[in-house]
């Protein structure tokens, strides 16, 4: 698998994992999100926390998130992110799609439960 | 949707750079600001912490430059990076920036000029509903011989197009329509203004809506002489009535009868015949003994007088030449149920939109437009090779910027990108300044214009079809110039030059194609352009030095219609006599004469038929012009009578028919006879006339025709009550017009007096367009030349001083200037002599398309030819002589230390 493959199955997947950290902890800055995703992942995903920027700006780009300056919890200033409706809505849909290819491909990967 | 605000977002983005690239700087900070702080905590040294949290986040300036790539529009970034850069360039190359903006504005201006007119004669459209679906019906002959010029369509006649109306299947209805001048009273002075005798649904077929009142009811062409009502352009409402919305309902006196205007016609609507004028009122067909006079009158309801003209809608699903087959069998079944009146005759359908001047002038106007476009496209063209050239030399001298920057890694793609940037930014600054030519060159060309155009309501605008032609032209111009240049210096040979340090070593001939390729084609290019301005320009010549056959000096004409006033015969021809009378008596007159067609004015049309060869033989006649005349006709133009004798106060209605015909028209009876004493008749007449006495040849329609077969007949033979008078004074003619027309008030002071003119004035208004396009062919012509000349020169002087290095070796080795000259001279010219065939091939190709516009000369005209060639040879021996005298100057010593 070369890097660019690499990247791009990542790119799609840490757009819903962003979206669903988002809606789970509410309002959170870059770093925070890197930490709960990695923590939430075990450490599969060892990936740069670099590569979540991008993301996260497109997605505000298209209006899923939207962001502002505030404080963290140690009083730096830091750049939150906030799931828009449209981006709950996205959410919604890709949590029901990806449930419904793991699925599909479930069946496939596990032989025997196949319905003739 | 969201697609389009993400790009939105991202190209606002563009530009607002630096304050978005702090904020993310920020936003990364404190990203390693919270990890650091984390690590701490977990126990790391500071420095460690840090260190920890900038290898977690991985290459920052990676991360930043997708970042960048991803908040903005990279394209874009290029783009403006490119035209900055361009701009700079450019600026800091005044001479060359200059020199180029101005041949591509010269060149860019004389395309933007030829097209304003185009777009405002030939691409006008009528302002009606879907105008492509509209068609005019001509009838063709084939078989009546037609002696003018361009007479294939020949109109309708009225009962055959109530025939195809009611019959046919194609159309969804056919209108019929005849424009005929009216007096129009009831001001201070009675006017002519112009009518069209219209079918009721004439507006239907157009599909338009009144801007006030009603269009006529369908009903409304049935009564004979009761339908008084009429239509009036918007224009002629706005201009005579002052906009007056109380006119409709009211009467307005058109021929000495009062007709109810029913409806205004919408802004911009003018009728569908260009030269008609925009001033205009539409009256019912079943008026026409009150609006038409004369033969028209006459003939209306006959089934071969083709005087109406017939436009039909076609059905949805029919196209043109469906619709063509079908009336061409109703044609057929027409020309066997009417054999007398239709044999020989069939039916030919036209755009409507190729119609407004004139269905067989269409092509003519065409083709002239097309040559006008041709000439300065090849104008533009040769502007593009010569811009070609100055960029591949400038790219050469840019070898070094460029190599370096390859070597930085910069793709070949951008390095292409860059240079077309510049020739863009070139070739639309050529556009500007070209749209700014061409706005005077409009100005120009508006001033001079004649009155016929001034009344025709033509507006020669600067709109947005010819400002999106200008940036069309502009982008495909500096696509034309760039692309070469940009493909070949973003190809440089890397090594090669980065060791001679950007400068030519030996660059043969056969080293450099596209550069020869630019010689060769710019010879091409000019001799093509020059031969083909030549060719007109010559042609011009002829037609003007054409004998008018009469003598145009201090000759007046103007034109009454005694019909308007309902004149009979008898009166008429009493008028007609007082008139010539009165006004021969006043001082400063020599003569007066009456005709029902001036020179120019053109005449009726009758089919002739010679004695012994009647329409019984099966013989279809010859379709002739005829003029009506007062006996003293030929004394006031001085024309000369060749044979027999002029007319005189004998001829009248019972004596023996007699007739005059011109030198062509006896030729073209009976050519190896003498036509004196011969007889003939007209289609209908049973009556025979004969020819006692033949008329030197005169113009008839225009300058330039071919020599017109022409009846006269005397005027008390043949009453015609719309008239022109002509008036040869004894000097200025313009102090003839005043007693003229005090002559003609007093003998009725109701008599409308139009188109007052000096056939001087005529003549230089019937000259106005070829004049016009001779100065614009030399202007253009000029232009190809210098042009073509400055770009010779440049190329072959750029080549020699390529070659100083191998010339100074040559010298040194022993050759004479002579050898030097020899070689310099040979390889340009060898390159100018290919140029010049491969532009007689093309020349010889081109013009014979246009044959039909030249008069009195050979496309392949060798005079035209040869004088081309000649110039450009010369063109080219003197561009190649100053840089080959400057390389047999050259020191061998200082050649070779060069380096």
């Amino acid at each position: 698998m070369s890097d660019k493959e690499k990247m791009d199955v990542w790119q799609g997947t840490l757009a819903l994992m962003i979206l669903k950290t988002l809606e789970t902890l509410g309002p959170l800055h870059g770093y925070g999100i890197a930490r709960r995703i990695e923590q939430t992942s075990g450490d599969l995903l060892a990936v740069n926390y670099g590569t979540l920027y991008p993301a996260l700006l497109k997605l505000e780009q298209e209006g899923h998130i939207a962001s502002e300056w505030g404080q963290s919890d140690n009083n730096r200033k830091a750049k939150f992110y906030k799931l828009t409706r449209a981006g709950r809505k996205l959410l919604d849909r890709e949590e029901r799609d990806w449930e419904q290819t793991t699925a599909i491909l479930a069946r496939f990967l596990t032989p025997g439960k196949e319905s003739a | 949707m969201k697609a389009l605000h993400v790009f939105w977002l991202r190209f606002a983005n563009t530009f607002k750079k630096e304050k978005s690239d702090r904020s993310f700087d920020e936003e990364l900070e404190a990203h390693l600001q919270m990890h650091t702080d984390e690590n701490i905590r977990k126990g790391m040294s500071p420095a460690e912490a840090r260190r920890n949290a900038l290898i977690k986040l991985g290459g920052i300036e990676q991360t930043k430059e997708i970042y960048r790539d991803r908040k903005s529009l990279p394209v874009l970034d290029v783009f403006v990076q490119d035209l900055r850069y361009g701009v700079r360039m450019l600026r800091k190359n005044p001479g060359f920036t200059a020199v180029a903006v101005l041949s591509l504005a010269l060149g860019i201006g004389a395309n933007t000029t030829i097209f304003t007119v185009i777009n405002a004669t030939l691409l006008g459209t009528l302002p009606v509903h879907e105008p492509s679906r509209l068609v005019e019906l001509d009838t063709i002959d084939k078989q009546t011989f037609v002696t003018s010029a361009r007479s294939e369509k020949l109109g309708m006649s009225f009962p055959n197009f109530q025939d195809y109306r009611r019959d046919n299947q194609v159309f969804t209805d056919l209108a019929a329509f005849q424009a005929a001048p009216v007096t129009w009273s009831g001001t201070a002075e009675p006017r002519e203004v112009t009518a069209e005798l219209v079918s009721a649904n004439y507006f239907d077929v157009l599909g338009i809506r009144p801007l006030h009142g009603r269009f006529f009811l369908p009903d409304e062409d049935t009564k004979p002489n009761g339908n008084d009502v009429a239509v009036i352009s918007y224009y002629f409402w706005a201009n005579k009535l002052g906009s007056d919305p109380g006119v409709v309902g009211k009467p307005l006196i058109f021929n000495s009868r009062p007709y109810t205007i029913v409806g205004i016609s919408p802004r911009g609507f003018k009728g569908t015949q260009t030269f008609l004028g925009p001033e205009q009122v539409w009256i019912p067909t079943s008026m026409k003994d009150q609006i038409l006079v004369g033969k028209e009158k006459d003939y209306f309801n006959e089934r071969r007088a083709l005087l109406v003209a017939c436009f039909g809608r076609l059905k949805p699903g029919v196209d043109l030449p469906a619709a063509e087959a079908s009336l061409k069998t109703m044609a057929a079944h027409l020309e066997s149920e009417f054999p007398g009146d239709n044999r020989g005759r069939s039916v030919a359908l036209t755009p409507l939109t190729e119609t407004a001047m004139g269905a067989n002038e269409h092509q003519r106007l065409v083709l002239a437009g097309g040559l006008m476009m041709g000439i300065v496209g090849l104008v533009l063209l040769i502007a593009c090779v010569n811009l070609a050239n100055l960029l591949l030399a400038q790219g050469a001298r840019r070898q070094k910027e460029i190599c370096l920057r390859a070597a930085l890694g910069a793709a070949r793609s951008r390095i292409v990108r860059q240079m077309l940037t510049e020739s863009m930014l070139l070739a639309l600054a050529g556009g500007a300044a070209g749209l700014a030519f061409a706005y005077a060159g409009r100005s120009i060309l508006w001033s001079l214009r004649p009155v016929f155009v001034q009344e025709s309501g033509i507006v020669l605008s600067l709109d947005s079809h010819v400002l999106l032609f200008t940036l069309g032209v502009a982008i495909l111009t500096g696509l034309i110039f760039g692309l070469v240049p940009a493909i070949k210096a973003s190809r440089p040979d890397l090594m090669d030059t980065l060791k001679s340090g950007g400068r030519g070593g030996t660059m043969g001939w056969r080293r450099d194609p596209v550069r020869s390729l630019l010689v060769v084609g710019e010879m091409a290019l000019a001799l093509v352009a020059l031969i083909s301005a030549g060719l007109f320009l010559h042609s011009m010549q002829n037609a003007q030095k054409i004998n008018l056959g009469f003598e145009s000096k201090n000759l007046l004409v103007l034109n009454f219609n005694l019909g308007a006033l309902h004149y009979d015969e008898g009166r008429g021809q009493q008028f007609f006599r007082a008139a010539v009378e009165h006004i021969q008596a006043s001082p400063g007159v020599a003569s007066a004469s009456i005709a029902s067609n001036a020179p120019f004015g053109g005449g009726f049309l009758r089919t002739v038929f010679p004695e012994g060869r009647d329409e019984t033989s099966g013989y279809r006649g010859t379709l002739t012009q005829i003029n009506d005349i007062s006996p003293n006709y030929f004394e006031t133009l001085r024309i000369p009578l060749v044979n027999g004798r002029t007319f005189n106060e004998g001829d009248r209605k019972e004596t023996a028919a007699v007739a005059i015909v011109t030198e062509a028209m006896a030729r073209q009876q009976w050519p190896h006879e003498n036509a004196l004493g011969k007889r003939f008749h007209f289609i209908g007449d049973a009556a025979l006339r004969e020819i006692v006495g033949i008329a030197a040849n005169s113009v008839v329609n225009e300058v330039g025709e071919e020599e017109q077969p022409l009846i006269y007949l005397p005027m008390t033979q043949d009453y015609v009550p719309a008239a022109t008078l002509q008036v040869r004074s004894a000097s200025d003619p313009e102090t003839a017009l005043a007693t003229t027309r005090a002559a003609l008030q007093s003998l009725d002071p109701n008599l409308a007096i139009t188109n007052v003119f000096t056939i001087e004035q005529i003549l230089s208004q019937a000259l106005w367009a070829p004049r016009m396009g001779g100065i614009l062919l030399s202007v253009f012509g000029a232009l190809a030349l210098v042009l073509s000349a400055v770009g010779v020169y440049g190329v072959l002087s750029y080549s020699v001083n390529q070659q100083t290095r191998e010339i100074g070796l040559r010298m040194a080795l022993g050759a004479q200037r002579r050898d030097v000259l020899r070689l310099v001279l040979g390889q340009g010219l060898r390159l100018t002599v290919i140029g010049l065939a491969i532009g007689v091939v093309v020349a010889l190709t081109v013009t014979r398309l246009l044959v039909s516009l030249l008069f009195d000369v050979r496309a392949y005209d060798p005079a035209t030819y040869t004088a081309v060639t000649a110039l450009l040879t010369a063109v080219a021996v003197v561009a190649c002589y100053i840089p080959a005298r400057r390389a047999m100057r050259t020191d061998p010593m200082v050649a070779l230390r060069y380096d």
